[in-house]
């Protein structure tokens, strides 16, 4: 009788109800983990593309002020813009190529962030870009056009920031 | 069995949690994205703005609409360095408002592939597509602007008359006053003066009577204009017979006569001598010259302090005599100072049974006398040996002349003022021998006439330099009746109203209420007579109280308060007002030159002023360079709208 009572407690522990109940917590247990991992990543993507939505607008807005001095040059710039009397002006367009990307960047601080621009008309015929090198390869690229005057007239100054991939 | 139960339900409803649990995590979106498309379209808008703020004209001189405007002149060649804002606000605000939006359209569109609208004022100007977003960004611009077609730079000017000609009104009123007894004549000599730089172009003298016996017989016995005979020149237009205390038939009359010719700039004197065979002679209300004459004047501001005489008519009557004048003090006068002199002729001093009675009384605003010289200050019939016919018996003594001087100051009220003044008289009882006479010729001997003085200040001056004061009269017209109103509207060139008087016209008349209510407000009253027979021939109102409707009620009633049924209110009853046209034009339109905005001045001046008939003799001009001034529109609120297309 004693026996009967053993083997009959064994057998109900591992009954296809245990097998079952411990395999739907698992399954739980693993879906959790991976939604939090996914949601995680997400915010971290979320994070890093506010981020540089922040630097593609602080590089956009480059055409949209004057600068620090007003009428800079290559040597006295401290804060560029290629803006007077809320129109591009031509010479600080040119003497943004003329100092090269690559101060153009320091003075962004773009970090490792690329920043490119193209300029073009309300009919969309191109009419400026910068710089002229673009990397094929290219991840995480966030895009801002924007209206402003150049030569009097209406004009789409299209930002690309990105990153090497 | 019962275990494998509760297992069932338990991890249902774990399943299900964890089931809602990952789709909503999925389903979620990030509030990143939504945060980055609100500030990037944020953006794109305020761009937007600044471009209209910011792009002139001449960069959009080949769009369709701006060209067209171009060609035909609308736009100048001066207006091509305004703003596209600009120019877009001042077809808007001028009422262009599909030229606006249709600009708005040429220069916005493909502008962005973002769905946007340009509002202002929560009207929609151009918008690129229907809203169907939730999330829209807004950008705004605040902006005024110059006339399109017109220099924001050259030359303003301003004129005004120093020297001016106008047609205006002016009404002598006569006042109430008798009396010719019982086959007496009444004789009244009205001087007075008009301005002598005038040209008289109609005067009509309006005549109020009550004479002789009927109708038949109501003639004047003599009304001398200036000399000139006009007694049967009146037209007579209202007759009204009345039987008295001893069967007498009378007839109160109410006639006009064309004087145009008869009177004259400066002094003029008007004579008339009436009487009835049984009853006293009199004039009722409605005795007037009106005079419509054009005068020449300098421009000047209106005073603020006022000294003025108002003369008695001299009236000889046969037995007694009485005056009843009346003045007006304005609403808000301070400082008033009135006083009464009165040089009375031929006093018959009397006396019943060695009692002095009373030969002379005056009442000033009140149905009790002011002064009396006698023991009783009424109830003359009581102090007769005999009365007949209206004539009280007394003992009389030989005729005086009396001189009488009041300071009647704390007697006057703000608003009209009646003064009475009865000689040997009173009501339908008069006494005395002969002739007594209320003396005055305001033209050769003011000092020794009779008058009331007033004088007041007030606290700003009726009129500003710069200003014109116009007077004109609407007569009442309709029915005689009783109680009659008549209803009249100012228009807003006339709305100015610095002086406004009712005449009144009467036949038979006792007591009066005069009222004048707007539209929707209530009556208010602005003279009720104090006794009877104290009936103004003119009754102030005070300018506050008239509106652009208006409506006047004039009721006769008695003593006791009842309507008297047969004191008519006649149609020539008026109202005279006297307002005020602006004689100077500001700075108007921006012109290239300053001859030219001088030309401006002065037409706008003249048109201005000749709307009110006044002609321009000198006109005065002050030009001034300028530049820059916003106007025609705004400042107004324009808004850029930007939402994703969905």
């Amino acid at each position: 009788m004693l026996t009967v009572k053993f083997m009959l407690i064994k057998a109900q522990t591992l009954t296809y109800d245990f097998f079952i109940a411990t395999s739907l917590l698992l399954l739980l247990l693993i879906a959790t983990f991976f939604l939090f991992y996914y949601k995680i990543e997400n915010i971290e993507e979320e994070k890093e593309k506010s981020e540089m939505v922040n630097v593609l607008i602080y590089a956009s807005d480059i055409w949209f002020k004057e600068g620090y001095p007003k009428y800079w040059n290559v040597d006295n710039v401290i804060e560029i813009g290629l803006s007077n009397n809320n129109q591009i002006n031509t010479t600080k367009v040119r003497l943004m190529e003329e100092m090269g990307y690559q101060r153009l960047a320091s003075l962004l601080s773009l970090g490792t962030f690329n920043v490119n621009y193209f300029v073009y008309l309300q009919n969309g015929s191109l009419i400026y870009s910068f710089p002229s090198l673009f990397y094929e390869k290219a991840k995480n690229v966030v895009v801002l056009e924007r209206i402003t005057i150049w030569n009097n007239s209406v004009v789409k100054v299209r930002t690309l920031v990105w990153q090497k991939a | 069995m019962a275990k494998g139960i509760i297992f069932t339900t338990d991890i249902l409803i774990g399943i299900g949690l964890l089931v809602v649990f990952i789709l909503a995590s999925f389903l979620s979106k990030p509030e990143t994205s939504q945060e980055i498309s609100f500030q990037t379209n944020s953006i794109e808008a305020r761009d937007i703005i600044n471009v209209l703020s910011t792009l002139k004209i001449s960069s959009f001189s080949q769009t369709p609409t701006i060209k067209n405007l171009i060609e035909n002149g609308t736009i100048k060649q001066e207006d091509l360095n305004k703003t596209i804002l600009d120019l877009i606000g001042s077809f808007w605000y001028s009422g262009n408002k599909t030229i606006a939006s249709n600009i708005a359209k040429e220069i916005l569109e493909n502008i962005t592939k973002k769905c946007f609208s340009l509002q202002t004022e929560n009207e929609t100007i151009y918008s690129s597509c229907n809203f169907t977003s939730k999330t829209i960004s807004v950008a705004y611009a605040l902006a005024s602007g110059y006339e399109i077609g017109k220099p924001v730079s050259g030359y303003v000017a301003r004129a005004w008359l120093t020297k001016y000609r106008k047609n205006t009104t002016q009404i002598i009123p006569f006042y109430p006053e008798g009396s010719g007894w019982t086959g007496n004549p009444l004789e009244v000599t009205k001087s007075f003066s008009l301005p002598s730089n005038i040209t008289i172009y109609n005067a009509t003298l309006f005549v109020s009577v009550h004479f002789g016996t009927s109708k038949s017989q109501a003639e004047f016995q003599q009304l001398l204009v200036n000399g000139n005979q006009k007694k049967g020149n009146i037209v007579w237009l209202y007759l009204q017979e009345a039987s008295g205390s001893y069967g007498e038939v009378t007839t109160a009359a109410y006639g006009y006569v064309d004087v145009t010719n008869d009177i004259q700039p400066g002094n003029n004197t008007i004579y008339l001598k009436i009487g009835t065979p049984n009853y006293h002679s009199h004039l009722h209300p409605g005795f007037r010259l009106i005079v419509v004459y054009s005068l020449t004047q300098e421009m000047q501001a209106g005073s603020q302090t006022f000294k003025k005489r108002y003369y008695f008519d001299n009236v000889n009557g046969n037995t007694g005599a009485w005056s009843m004048l009346s003045f007006y003090i304005p609403e808000n006068a301070k400082n008033i100072n009135a006083k009464l002199h009165l040089n009375l002729k031929k006093v018959e001093d009397s006396t019943f049974f060695g009692i002095n009675t009373t030969d002379i009384k005056i009442y000033v605003n009140s149905k009790d006398p002011f002064y009396y010289d006698g023991v009783n200050k009424e109830n003359d019939e009581y102090y007769c040996s005999r009365l007949r016919n209206y004539y009280c018996y007394r003992t009389l003594s030989s005729a005086r002349d009396v001189i009488l001087d009041f300071d009647i100051t704390n007697k006057v009220v703000n608003g009209t003022n009646v003064i009475s003044v009865y000689v040997n008289s009173y009501g339908d009882i008069h006494w005395g021998d002969k002739e007594a006479i209320i003396y005055s010729d305001s033209l050769n001997d003011p000092e020794n006439s009779s008058y009331v003085e007033v004088s007041y200040e007030i606290d700003k001056p009726l009129f500003l330099y710069g200003e014109i004061d116009l007077t004109k009269e609407k007569m009442f017209g309709g029915e005689a009746s009783n109680p009659k109103t008549f209803s009249f509207n100012i228009s807003q060139s006339e709305s100015k109203i610095i002086e406004a008087f009712v005449h009144i016209a009467q036949g038979f008349s006792n007591m009066i209420n005069v009222s004048i209510q707007q539209p929707n407000s209530p009556k208010t009253t602005v003279f009720t007579s104090p006794s009877s027979r104290v009936v103004p021939e003119n009754v102030f109102v005070y300018p506050r109280l008239i509106g652009s409707q208006n409506t006047i009620e004039i009721v006769d009633f008695q003593s006791y308060g009842g309507i008297s049924p047969t004191n008519y209110i006649l149609p020539w009853s008026s109202f005279e007002y006297t307002y005020l046209v602006k004689g100077i034009v500001g700075y108007g339109s921006v012109f290239n030159s300053s001859e030219l905005a001088i030309q401006d001045a002065i037409n706008r001046l003249i048109q201005q002023v000749g709307s009110e008939g006044i002609a321009a003799e000198n006109i005065q001009t002050d030009t001034q360079s300028t530049q820059g001034i916003k106007w025609l529109w705004g400042p107004s609120l324009f808004k850029i709208l930007i939402w994703d297309k969905v």
